[in-house]
């Protein structure tokens, strides 16, 4: 969603309008020189993430059409319509979970799939695609995501996601739309990953006043903290990316190698040539945040 | 703002009266008061003309809350296709409506086209027509979309092209020939489960607006709308507006006078002021903001010397030269010579009197690639930097896409594409980092080879040592490395995007090699592997049936320019203190007002007169034209008078100071010209004199 920044040497500042998410804050606290790379630059790098290529490809559109297939459920086309436009077994296995999950949800009081929201951040904004928001009978607002990895991520894992940080506390800020123009008290937000290949194993994060306001602190500061390092690059560091040694400092490359195997940079920071494996136990952590974002206007838009 | 909340305004004037900056304020003052963004629909016929809001939500000024979702008629009617398929696929006629739709983006549906016409073409489909075969496909596009935009079924393109045809009868034959064209494609579209714009389109006006599930997305989900430059859409949008007017709580509808520049894409002013009618109340700004006095005067002199029956001279009628200020012109003999003074004026704009850069735009009715390329030189080498609205080369013509290509080749010799030694030295100069031409050249020489009619790379060990040592044992090294991995990696029988993913990331980003640092090189490698990807994704599926290497086709389809003609995102953001080199109507889309505008070549007739389309017709195939009726020569010029008023007063009202007119009597290709633009300033000036003299 983020307009490519300048790198231009007239300014040194964030361009306002950037929007911060989860996405691109996980990728500041996974690796530095990567959210350099990818928001400072905007470097396209189009190396391969992972092995084998087409089986993760595959993967990851299958992802894609399990959320549509969701969002489609939640907004009322019928169930039986859905089903039969699924060839894959592995999709129709999710299908069968989800339907038998989802089926009780669809009465909540209000019910929101695909809810975009945002709220002011320093002075930026903070933003979030939610899969799906609902408030239940007891009036508590439950933030759904769907999680199709192979693998089942540890609960310690999960917890430290930014997206575990960014969801509910953007849901306190942002719900008084969602609340006949009353805000959400933090203690009746839950985030729930759901995950159709293991039905039974959802995570639930409750949260909490304590929390909003830590999440409040560690999100002002990581703001803080980037604007600040980006404002403190110099004009020939601008002017001159994306070099190696000049930025080692504010955004120096991660020293978890074995992420860079999975990262399209690879190449540009030395770190290996080839992919990463697709079926190995690193991957779902380092894939897990695949983005299903489709850019309609992109596409067959008639040109002036 | 004052305005009642849920009310519906139509709010018109002319462009730079402060319309967009009203509605903005009143968009943020809704979301302060707490309406749901997402309960927003922004609507704007392009992206681009939304963008004023976008900002303003992007601040942290807008309030915490749900997102405005900005949207094109386009993008709607896409994205509830995707939601609603399994419902309406079936009825729609698609032959497999269980199986997912395909989107086709331009590209892949020029290719579709193609694919479809090949055999009748050599039977001697549109045999008469003297065009190229890129142009012929992207024009019956145009009328498929016209169809859908304008809303009349599909098997009458033809007949209505027909009816209004007066020349030479042989036309009439190339317009059953378009009548075959899209029919045939349609159904080839509708048998893939393909939509191109048209049927997107299409679909939606026709199945998926009547359904039920649909409306009650559309109306529980949008409250509010908020629709800008309502002018420059298509009827078949304004259709939908107006049945969708009595569900939302508040409107505000944003009419631009005299626009419509996107005419010859199925804008329909027309039917767009037509939805002034629903609305509860109407307000006009009618005093301009941007533009400086003098600007306004030469607008109003202008505007009479075009169209005396709209225009009103008004209260400068004494005063004939305060026009005049506001231009300034200067007749030279050649082109170049008009080039070297537009420079020459612009440096004494930016480095004399302090303008800044991004304040001047230069305009030409068409920016050609070679124009855009004069001008830059001659600005950067007055140390000014310049802008456009898109980079100098179409993707297929960078430098590290050719290098790319050329190796996929050489890895698949079985494709039977024999690339020339040139190119194949091309390739190793931008593979190998610190490799020149001569050197790249002597080492093509020797190891490309052709052996039974197909393309083969020789070992580095078999050249003779001197030989060797004057193309230096490193570059020995890398080449056998290069080579190595093509021979291996050909093996695996990757898909084409992920043979060329791999290629960049293991091989030729690697330290060593051309791309490693070259950040150009990665963007322009990007744009191809997206383009290849989206090109399997769309067309995969038929060469796995038929057994035919996609890779090759692709590369077939690059080399009739029909794919990867597209040009790259720029690297510069609107912000940058550059001076702006675009196509006049480009800038009016932008809708970013500047300080001064360079108008270049002013005698040209391409100011005024419309691309030669042989195949369409914007004006026969809009709402307006009545099926049957001819037209004539009255009618070009009537249209042209038009195009031209619209044009002169769009620039105008968005230059605040100055406008400066570029005079060549010979053109870009030598050859004499005497535009209508011309002829207008001429008569206006006339006036202008004339009126002086007589106030004394
Ligand atoms: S390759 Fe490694 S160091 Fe480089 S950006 Fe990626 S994760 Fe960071």
């Amino acid at each position: 969603m983020n307009a490519p920044l300048s790198h231009s040497a007239s300014t040194a500042a964030f361009p306002a309008g950037f929007l911060f998410s989860q996405s691109n804050l996980q990728d500041y606290v996974d690796c530095r020189r990567r959210f350099l790379l990818r928001y400072v630059f905007n470097v396209a790098w189009p190396g391969l993430e992972s092995e084998p290529a087409l089986e993760s490809e595959r993967f990851m559109r299958l992802g894609e059409r399990f959320h549509r297939l969701a969002q489609q459920y939640f907004i009322g086309a019928p169930p039986e319509a859905l089903e039969s436009s699924i060839r894959e077994d592995e999709l129709l296995q999710w299908w069968g979970q989800f339907a038998r999950f989802a089926s009780g949800l669809r009465q909540s009081m209000f019910i929101s799939p695909e809810l975009t929201v945002s709220a002011p951040l320093e002075d930026h904004r903070l933003l979030a695609k939610f899969d799906l928001v609902l408030m239940n009978e007891a009036g508590k607002f439950i933030i759904y995501d769907w999680k199709t990895a192979r693998r089942r991520p540890r609960r310690e894992r999960l917890i430290e996601r930014m997206q575990t940080h960014v969801y509910p506390y953007l849901l306190a800020r942002c719900g008084a739309g969602l609340h006949h123009g009353e805000a959400i008290p933090p203690e009746s937000i839950e985030l729930i990953y759901w995950f159709p290949e293991f039905p039974d194993q959802p995570e639930r994060i409750t949260y909490s006043a304590a929390r909003f306001q830590a999440d409040h602190a560690l999100l002002t500061n990581l703001v803080r903290e980037i604007k600040q390092a980006v404002g403190n690059l110099s004009e020939a560091q601008l002017a001159d990316p994306p070099g190696g040694e000049a930025f080692d400092s504010a955004f120096p490359m991660t020293t978890q190698i074995e992420r860079c195997a999975y990262c399209v940079y690879r190449s540009l920071c030395n770190r290996g040539e080839r992919a990463g494996d697709f079926g190995a136990e690193a991957a779902e952590s380092e894939l897990e945040d695949f983005e299903v974002h489709i850019d309609f206007e992109q596409v067959a838009e008639i040109a002036f | 703002m004052g305005l009642p909340l849920n009310a519906s305004i139509f709010l018109e004037g002319p462009a730079g009266s402060g319309k967009t900056t009203a509605a903005v304020a009143r968009l943020m003052h809704w979301l302060e008061l707490g309406t749901p963004g997402e309960a927003i629909l922004l609507l704007a016929p392009q992206r681009t003309l939304a963008s004023p809001y976008e900002s303003a939500l992007r601040s942290p000024q807008a309030v915490a809350g749900g997102y405005v979702q900005a949207l094109t008629v386009g993008g709607l009617a896409q994205r509830m296709i995707d939601l609603f398929w399994p419902m309406i696929a079936a009825q729609a006629g698609f032959a497999d409506p269980y199986s997912p739709p395909t989107f086709l983006t331009l590209e892949t549906a020029q290719y579709y086209m193609a694919h479809c016409l090949r055999p009748l073409l050599d039977e001697g489909l549109f045999d008469s027509v003297n065009i190229t075969r890129n142009r012929l496909y992207s024009q019956l596009l145009d009328n498929l979309n016209k169809t859908a935009v304008v809303g009349f079924p599909l098997s009458e393109v033809g007949q209505r092209l027909k009816s209004a045809w007066v020349g030479e009868p042989g036309q009439l034959r190339v317009y059953d020939d378009v009548q075959t064209a899209v029919d045939l494609f349609r159904r080839f579209c509708l048998e893939h489960n393909f939509l191109d714009f048209s049927l997107q389109i299409e679909i939606f006006r026709q199945h998926l607006w009547p359904l039920e599930a649909c409306r009650s997305h559309l109306f529980s989900t949008y409250r509010h709308l908020i629709y800008d430059n309502v002018e420059e859409d298509i009827p078949i949008a304004h259709d939908l507006i107006r049945e969708w007017m009595p569900q939302f709580d508040s409107a505000l509808l944003i009419y631009d006078w005299d626009g419509g520049y996107r005419r010859f894409l199925g804008a329909d002013p027309e039917s767009g002021y037509a939805l002034k009618e629903l609305c509860d109340s109407s307000i006009q700004f009618e005093t301009p903001l941007v533009a400086a006095p003098q600007v306004q005067s030469l607008a109003r002199r202008l505007s009479k010397a075009l169209s005396p029956r709209r225009a009103q001279v008004g209260e400068d009628e004494q005063n004939a030269s305060v026009a005049f200020e506001a231009v300034e012109f200067d007749l030279h003999l050649f082109f170049p010579q008009m080039l070297d003074w537009v420079c020459e004026r612009i440096e004494q704009l930016v480095h004399g009197e302090g303008y800044p850069a991004s304040e001047i735009v230069v305009l030409a009715p068409f920016l050609s690639d070679a124009l855009r390329f004069s001008l830059t030189e001659r600005l950067a080498a007055l140390n000014i930097p310049t802008r456009s609205h898109r980079p100098s080369r179409a993707l297929r013509e960078e430098p590290a896409v050719h290098c790319l290509l050329t190796l996929a080749v050489l890895a698949h010799p079985e494709w039977g594409i024999l690339p020339t030694k040139f190119d194949v030295a091309y390739a190793f100069m931008q593979a190998f980092e610190g490799l020149d031409l001569v050197r790249a050249q002597l080492l093509a020489e020797i190891v490309y080879r052709q052996k039974d009619g197909l393309p083969a790379l020789s070992s580095f060990e078999a050249i003779r040592p001197e030989v060797q040592e004057r193309i230096t044992f490193l570059i020995g090294e890398r080449y056998e490395r290069l080579r190595r991995w093509l021979t291996r990696t050909a093996e695996r029988n990757d898909e084409f995007d992920h043979f060329l993913s791999r290629l960049f990331g293991e091989v030729l980003s690697q330290p060593g090699f051309g791309f490693h640092a070259g950040l150009d090189a990665g963007r322009a490698a990007a744009g191809l592997i997206e383009s290849t990807r989206k090109f399997r994704w769309v067309a995969g599926a038929t060469f796995d049936s038929s057994g035919a290497p996609l890779g090759k086709e692709y590369l077939l389809m690059v080399q009739e320019g029909l794919i990867a003609a597209q040009y790259l995102p720029a690297w510069q953001t609107p912000t940058q203190e550059a001076v702006l080199l675009a196509p006049a109507y480009t800038f009016l889309m932008s809708n970013q007002p500047v300080e001064v505008q360079f108008w270049l070549d002013i005698g040209s007739r391409a100011w005024s007169e419309r691309l030669s389309q042989p195949l369409t017709h914007p004006y026969v195939l809009s709402r307006a034209w009545p099926p049957g009726r001819l037209w004539t020569d009255i009618d070009e010029q009537a249209a042209e008078e038009e195009s031209l008023y619209r044009l002169v007063l769009g620039l105008l009202r968005r230059c605040r100071r100055k406008i400066y007119l570029g005079l060549s009597e010979y053109n870009e290709q030598g050859f004499e010209q005497r535009g209508r633009l011309l002829t207008v300033f001429q008569r206006a000036l006339q006036s202008a004199q004339a009126t002086e003299k007589r106030s004394g």
